[in-house]
Protein backbone atom coordinates (compact mmCIF):
# COMPACT_ATOMS: atom_id res chain seq x y z
CA UNK A 1 0.00 0.00 0.00
CA UNK A 2 0.95 3.77 -0.68
CA UNK A 3 0.82 6.43 1.85
CA UNK A 4 -2.41 7.47 2.45
CA UNK A 5 -3.89 10.64 4.26
CA UNK A 6 -6.62 9.31 6.76
CA UNK A 7 -10.10 11.83 7.29
CA UNK A 8 -10.94 10.15 10.80
CA UNK A 9 -14.42 12.10 11.52
CA UNK A 10 -15.37 10.38 8.03
CA UNK A 11 -14.84 6.66 8.94
CA UNK A 12 -16.43 7.71 12.04
CA UNK A 13 -19.27 9.53 10.29
CA UNK A 14 -19.30 5.77 8.65
CA UNK A 15 -19.00 3.37 11.77
CA UNK A 16 -21.82 5.43 13.11
CA UNK A 17 -24.48 5.15 10.51
CA UNK A 18 -23.34 1.56 10.17
CA UNK A 19 -23.67 0.45 13.52
CA UNK A 20 -27.35 2.50 13.61
CA UNK A 21 -30.03 0.20 13.64
CA UNK A 22 -27.23 -2.58 14.70
CA UNK A 23 -27.06 -2.33 18.68
CA UNK A 24 -25.61 -5.82 18.71
CA UNK A 25 -22.98 -4.32 16.42
CA UNK A 26 -22.34 -1.07 18.44
CA UNK A 27 -21.48 -3.62 21.64
CA UNK A 28 -19.00 -5.23 19.92
CA UNK A 29 -17.36 -2.00 19.07
CA UNK A 30 -17.52 -0.92 22.43
CA UNK A 31 -16.34 -4.53 23.98
CA UNK A 32 -13.45 -4.17 21.30
CA UNK A 33 -12.48 -0.66 23.17
CA UNK A 34 -12.89 -2.04 26.46
CA UNK A 35 -16.01 -0.98 27.63
CA UNK A 36 -18.78 -3.04 29.18
CA UNK A 37 -22.37 -2.38 27.07
CA UNK A 38 -24.07 -3.28 29.45
CA UNK A 39 -23.17 -0.67 32.66
CA UNK A 40 -22.16 2.10 30.30
CA UNK A 41 -26.00 1.92 29.17
CA UNK A 42 -27.07 1.74 33.11
CA UNK A 43 -24.78 4.77 33.76
CA UNK A 44 -25.07 6.73 30.70
CA UNK A 45 -29.08 6.35 31.78
CA UNK A 46 -28.09 7.87 35.08
CA UNK A 47 -25.45 10.47 33.93
CA UNK A 48 -28.81 11.56 31.77
CA UNK A 49 -31.04 11.50 33.87
CA UNK A 50 -29.19 13.40 36.59
CA UNK A 51 -28.47 16.81 33.75
CA UNK A 52 -32.08 16.11 33.05
CA UNK A 53 -32.96 17.08 36.69
CA UNK A 54 -30.06 19.61 37.15
CA UNK A 55 -31.10 21.78 33.96
CA UNK A 56 -34.94 21.43 34.67
CA UNK A 57 -34.58 23.11 38.70
CA UNK A 58 -32.39 25.53 37.21
CA UNK A 59 -34.70 26.54 33.92
CA UNK A 60 -37.52 26.45 37.14
CA UNK A 61 -35.94 28.66 39.17
CA UNK A 62 -35.32 31.22 36.53
CA UNK A 63 -38.84 31.00 35.83
CA UNK A 64 -39.85 31.70 39.03
CA UNK A 65 -37.20 34.47 39.53
CA UNK A 66 -38.82 35.98 36.25
CA UNK A 67 -42.29 35.92 37.34
CA UNK A 68 -41.61 37.12 40.73
CA UNK A 69 -39.44 40.05 39.09
CA UNK A 70 -42.26 40.55 36.58
CA UNK A 71 -44.59 40.77 39.36
CA UNK A 72 -43.41 43.34 41.47
CA UNK A 73 -42.81 45.47 38.33
CA UNK A 74 -46.68 45.15 37.97
CA UNK A 75 -47.64 46.25 40.88
CA UNK A 76 -45.49 49.21 41.31
CA UNK A 77 -47.08 50.20 37.69
CA UNK A 78 -50.31 49.62 38.92
CA UNK A 79 -52.91 52.34 40.45
CA UNK A 80 -52.85 53.98 43.67
CA UNK A 81 -56.08 52.03 44.52
CA UNK A 82 -54.93 48.59 43.22
CA UNK A 83 -51.69 49.18 45.31
CA UNK A 84 -54.14 49.81 48.35
CA UNK A 85 -55.73 46.26 47.72
CA UNK A 86 -52.56 44.30 47.02
CA UNK A 87 -51.00 45.70 50.37
CA UNK A 88 -54.17 44.43 52.14
CA UNK A 89 -54.17 41.08 50.49
CA UNK A 90 -50.93 40.79 50.99
CA UNK A 91 -50.98 42.09 55.04
CA UNK A 92 -53.77 39.60 54.91
CA UNK A 93 -51.29 36.85 54.32
CA UNK A 94 -48.48 37.84 56.27
CA UNK A 95 -49.66 39.86 59.44
CA UNK A 96 -46.20 39.63 60.47
CA UNK A 97 -45.00 41.41 58.06
CA UNK A 98 -45.07 44.99 58.17
CA UNK A 99 -45.36 47.02 54.75
CA UNK A 100 -46.45 50.63 53.86
CA UNK A 101 -45.20 50.82 50.51
CA UNK A 102 -45.03 48.22 47.81
CA UNK A 103 -42.05 49.52 46.21
CA UNK A 104 -40.15 48.33 49.77
CA UNK A 105 -41.00 44.99 49.37
CA UNK A 106 -38.77 42.44 47.14
CA UNK A 107 -38.91 39.57 45.23
CA UNK A 108 -37.56 37.39 48.74
CA UNK A 109 -40.35 39.06 51.01
CA UNK A 110 -43.08 38.09 48.32
CA UNK A 111 -41.62 34.51 48.07
CA UNK A 112 -42.34 34.39 51.59
CA UNK A 113 -45.70 35.51 50.84
CA UNK A 114 -47.12 34.40 48.31
CA UNK A 115 -46.48 30.74 46.53
CA UNK A 116 -46.41 30.97 42.61
CA UNK A 117 -50.07 29.61 42.40
CA UNK A 118 -50.86 32.57 44.66
CA UNK A 119 -48.82 35.24 42.73
CA UNK A 120 -50.23 33.81 39.22
CA UNK A 121 -53.38 34.47 39.96
CA UNK A 122 -52.99 37.66 41.80
CA UNK A 123 -51.63 38.81 38.71
CA UNK A 124 -54.56 37.83 37.03
CA UNK A 125 -56.72 39.09 38.90
CA UNK A 126 -54.61 42.80 38.79
CA UNK A 127 -54.88 41.99 35.04
CA UNK A 128 -58.79 41.81 35.00
CA UNK A 129 -58.79 44.56 37.39
CA UNK A 130 -60.84 42.57 39.80
CA UNK A 131 -59.40 44.19 42.81
CA UNK B 1 -30.23 28.45 29.80
CA UNK B 2 -32.41 25.63 28.03
CA UNK B 3 -35.96 26.70 26.61
CA UNK B 4 -39.07 24.58 28.69
CA UNK B 5 -39.79 23.21 24.75
CA UNK B 6 -36.79 21.55 24.15
CA UNK B 7 -36.50 20.47 27.70
CA UNK B 8 -39.93 19.59 27.24
CA UNK B 9 -38.36 17.30 23.55
CA UNK B 10 -35.33 15.83 25.99
CA UNK B 11 -38.33 14.57 28.54
CA UNK B 12 -39.87 12.94 25.70
CA UNK B 13 -37.07 10.67 24.71
CA UNK B 14 -37.09 7.16 26.88
CA UNK B 15 -34.07 5.87 29.09
CA UNK B 16 -33.61 2.97 26.83
CA UNK B 17 -32.84 5.51 23.59
CA UNK B 18 -30.99 7.74 25.69
CA UNK B 19 -28.70 4.68 26.87
CA UNK B 20 -28.23 4.14 23.04
CA UNK B 21 -27.55 7.34 22.46
CA UNK B 22 -25.03 7.09 25.38
CA UNK B 23 -23.01 4.36 23.63
CA UNK B 24 -23.18 5.71 20.31
CA UNK B 25 -21.27 8.93 21.73
CA UNK B 26 -19.28 6.87 23.63
CA UNK B 27 -17.72 4.96 21.14
CA UNK B 28 -17.80 8.03 18.58
CA UNK B 29 -15.55 10.17 21.23
CA UNK B 30 -12.86 6.86 22.07
CA UNK B 31 -12.15 6.92 18.05
CA UNK B 32 -11.99 10.44 17.51
CA UNK B 33 -9.86 10.48 20.85
CA UNK B 34 -7.74 7.59 19.81
CA UNK B 35 -7.58 8.33 15.95
CA UNK B 36 -9.58 5.17 14.86
CA UNK B 37 -7.09 2.82 17.03
CA UNK B 38 -4.04 4.09 15.20
CA UNK B 39 -2.74 7.11 18.00
CA UNK B 40 -4.27 5.19 21.58
CA UNK B 41 -3.79 7.84 24.29
CA UNK B 42 -2.20 6.96 27.22
CA UNK B 43 -3.96 8.33 30.15
CA UNK B 44 -1.39 11.75 30.59
CA UNK B 45 -4.74 13.47 31.01
CA UNK B 46 -7.96 13.36 32.90
CA UNK B 47 -10.25 13.16 29.87
CA UNK B 48 -11.45 10.71 28.30
CA UNK B 49 -14.40 9.65 26.08
CA UNK B 50 -17.32 9.65 28.49
CA UNK B 51 -15.63 13.44 29.38
CA UNK B 52 -16.89 14.37 26.26
CA UNK B 53 -20.22 12.98 26.05
CA UNK B 54 -21.27 14.21 29.07
CA UNK B 55 -19.63 17.54 28.46
CA UNK B 56 -21.71 17.56 25.08
CA UNK B 57 -24.86 16.92 26.89
CA UNK B 58 -24.64 19.26 29.55
CA UNK B 59 -24.02 21.77 26.73
CA UNK B 60 -26.60 20.94 25.40
CA UNK B 61 -29.11 21.18 28.17
CA UNK B 62 -27.89 24.43 29.28
CA UNK B 63 -28.39 26.12 26.31
CA UNK B 64 -24.94 26.72 24.90
CA UNK B 65 -25.00 24.00 22.39
CA UNK B 66 -28.74 24.12 21.71
CA UNK B 67 -30.43 21.42 19.48
CA UNK B 68 -32.65 22.76 16.55
CA UNK B 69 -35.19 19.65 16.92
CA UNK B 70 -37.25 21.15 13.69
CA UNK B 71 -34.09 20.79 11.84
CA UNK B 72 -32.22 17.81 13.18
CA UNK B 73 -35.17 15.94 14.76
CA UNK B 74 -32.54 13.25 15.73
CA UNK B 75 -30.83 14.61 19.00
CA UNK B 76 -27.97 11.65 18.57
CA UNK B 77 -26.44 13.36 15.35
CA UNK B 78 -26.90 16.68 16.93
CA UNK B 79 -24.55 15.49 20.35
CA UNK B 80 -22.62 13.55 18.16
CA UNK B 81 -21.65 16.89 16.00
CA UNK B 82 -20.90 18.91 19.39
CA UNK B 83 -18.60 15.91 20.43
CA UNK B 84 -16.45 16.08 17.06
CA UNK B 85 -16.31 19.24 18.00
CA UNK B 86 -15.59 19.25 21.63
CA UNK B 87 -12.59 17.22 20.93
CA UNK B 88 -11.22 18.99 17.87
CA UNK B 89 -11.02 21.69 20.41
CA UNK B 90 -9.02 19.87 22.57
CA UNK B 91 -6.95 18.43 20.12
CA UNK B 92 -6.02 22.07 18.15
CA UNK B 93 -5.62 24.21 21.95
CA UNK B 94 -4.62 22.14 24.70
CA UNK B 95 -1.27 20.97 25.49
CA UNK B 96 -3.00 17.78 26.98
CA UNK B 97 -3.47 16.75 23.86
CA UNK B 98 0.04 15.65 23.30
CA UNK B 99 0.05 12.02 24.39
CA UNK B 100 2.06 9.02 23.59
CA UNK B 101 1.18 7.54 20.28
CA UNK B 102 1.58 3.97 19.26
CA UNK B 103 2.54 4.78 15.58
CA UNK B 104 5.04 6.81 14.19
CA UNK B 105 2.93 9.49 13.96
CA UNK B 106 4.30 12.94 14.94
CA UNK B 107 1.68 14.67 17.62
CA UNK B 108 4.14 17.15 18.19
CA UNK B 109 2.34 18.74 15.65
CA UNK B 110 -0.55 19.75 17.95
CA UNK B 111 1.34 19.92 21.17
CA UNK B 112 1.13 23.71 22.67
CA UNK B 113 -0.70 26.55 22.44
CA UNK B 114 -3.93 26.13 20.12
CA UNK B 115 -2.44 29.27 18.49
CA UNK B 116 0.32 27.34 16.65
CA UNK B 117 -1.89 25.08 14.64
CA UNK B 118 -1.54 25.85 10.87
CA UNK B 119 -4.45 25.78 8.98
CA UNK B 120 -2.33 25.78 5.85
CA UNK B 121 -0.15 22.83 6.73
CA UNK B 122 -3.18 20.50 6.31
CA UNK B 123 -2.68 19.91 2.35
CA UNK B 124 0.84 18.53 3.72
CA UNK B 125 1.82 14.78 3.43
CA UNK B 126 3.62 14.45 6.35
CA UNK B 127 1.55 17.03 9.01
CA UNK B 128 -1.66 16.16 10.18
CA UNK B 129 -4.49 18.01 11.30
CA UNK B 130 -6.35 16.75 14.00
CA UNK B 131 -9.19 15.32 11.92
CA UNK B 132 -6.06 13.50 9.66
CA UNK B 133 -3.71 10.54 10.40
CA UNK B 134 -1.14 9.87 7.60
CA UNK B 135 -0.40 6.50 7.00
CA UNK B 136 3.05 5.61 5.08
CA UNK B 137 3.75 2.63 3.39
CA UNK B 138 6.05 0.97 5.90
CA UNK B 139 3.14 1.21 8.45
CA UNK B 140 0.86 -0.14 5.98
CA UNK B 141 3.56 -3.27 5.54
CA UNK B 142 3.06 -3.51 9.32
CA UNK B 143 -0.28 -3.75 9.62
CA UNK B 144 -0.83 -5.99 6.67
CA UNK B 145 1.59 -8.47 9.08
CA UNK B 146 -0.57 -8.13 12.27
CA UNK B 147 -3.82 -9.21 10.05
CA UNK B 148 -1.76 -12.78 9.28
CA UNK B 149 -4.09 -15.16 7.44
CA UNK B 150 -6.74 -13.14 7.75
CA UNK B 151 -6.58 -11.36 4.03
CA UNK B 152 -9.84 -10.67 3.16
CA UNK B 153 -10.12 -8.95 6.04
CA UNK B 154 -6.95 -6.88 5.37
CA UNK B 155 -8.43 -5.91 1.86
CA UNK B 156 -11.53 -4.62 3.06
CA UNK B 157 -10.08 -2.86 5.72
CA UNK B 158 -7.40 -1.30 3.33
CA UNK B 159 -10.07 0.01 0.49
CA UNK B 160 -12.33 1.23 3.54
CA UNK B 161 -9.14 2.94 5.23
CA UNK B 162 -8.20 4.51 1.98
CA UNK B 163 -12.00 6.18 1.67
CA UNK B 164 -14.26 3.89 0.19
CA UNK B 165 -17.50 3.13 1.56
CA UNK B 166 -18.87 -0.02 2.67
CA UNK B 167 -21.77 -0.27 0.63
CA UNK B 168 -19.45 0.54 -2.63
CA UNK B 169 -16.62 -2.22 -1.13
CA UNK B 170 -19.62 -4.43 -0.74
CA UNK B 171 -20.00 -4.41 -4.58
CA UNK B 172 -17.19 -4.86 -5.45
CA UNK B 173 -16.40 -7.72 -3.10
CA UNK B 174 -19.88 -9.53 -3.58
CA UNK B 175 -20.65 -9.91 -0.35
CA UNK B 176 -23.43 -8.49 1.78
CA UNK B 177 -22.94 -4.61 3.49
CA UNK B 178 -22.80 -6.68 7.17
CA UNK B 179 -19.97 -9.30 6.03
CA UNK B 180 -18.15 -5.60 5.11
CA UNK B 181 -18.91 -3.88 8.24
CA UNK B 182 -17.75 -6.94 10.82
CA UNK B 183 -14.63 -6.68 8.44
CA UNK B 184 -14.16 -3.08 9.42
CA UNK B 185 -14.37 -4.06 13.16
CA UNK B 186 -12.06 -6.60 13.33
CA UNK B 187 -9.88 -4.73 11.34
CA UNK B 188 -10.27 -1.74 13.51
CA UNK B 189 -9.49 -4.12 16.56
CA UNK B 190 -6.46 -5.91 15.19
CA UNK B 191 -4.70 -2.02 14.51
CA UNK B 192 -5.68 -0.90 18.02
CA UNK B 193 -4.22 -3.67 19.51
CA UNK B 194 -1.42 -3.07 17.34
CA UNK B 195 -0.89 0.07 18.50
CA UNK B 196 -1.40 -0.27 21.47
CA UNK B 197 1.08 -2.57 22.09
CA UNK B 198 3.51 -0.21 20.98
CA UNK B 199 2.52 2.75 22.75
Amino acid sequence: MKNTKVDIDKLNREIFLMTHGQPELLDEFLRDDGYDPLQLEKDGIAKVKALIFKNKLALKKSQQESLYSRALAVFESAKESTKESILDLLRQRAPQLQFNHLEKMDEEDLKDILDESDLLDLMNRIEKEDL
Amino acid sequence: MIDSRTLEKIEAIDERTWGLIYKKLVRYANFKLNKAGFEIRTEIDSVDAEHFVVLAIEKVLDGTRAWDFDRFPDIAIHLTGVVRSLISSHFKASTRSLVKTGGEFDQTVFAGNGDDFDESNVDSPVIESPEEIFITAETWNRIEKAFGEKRDDYAIYSEWISGSPPREIAEVFEIPVSEINNAIKRGTRIVSTLFKKES
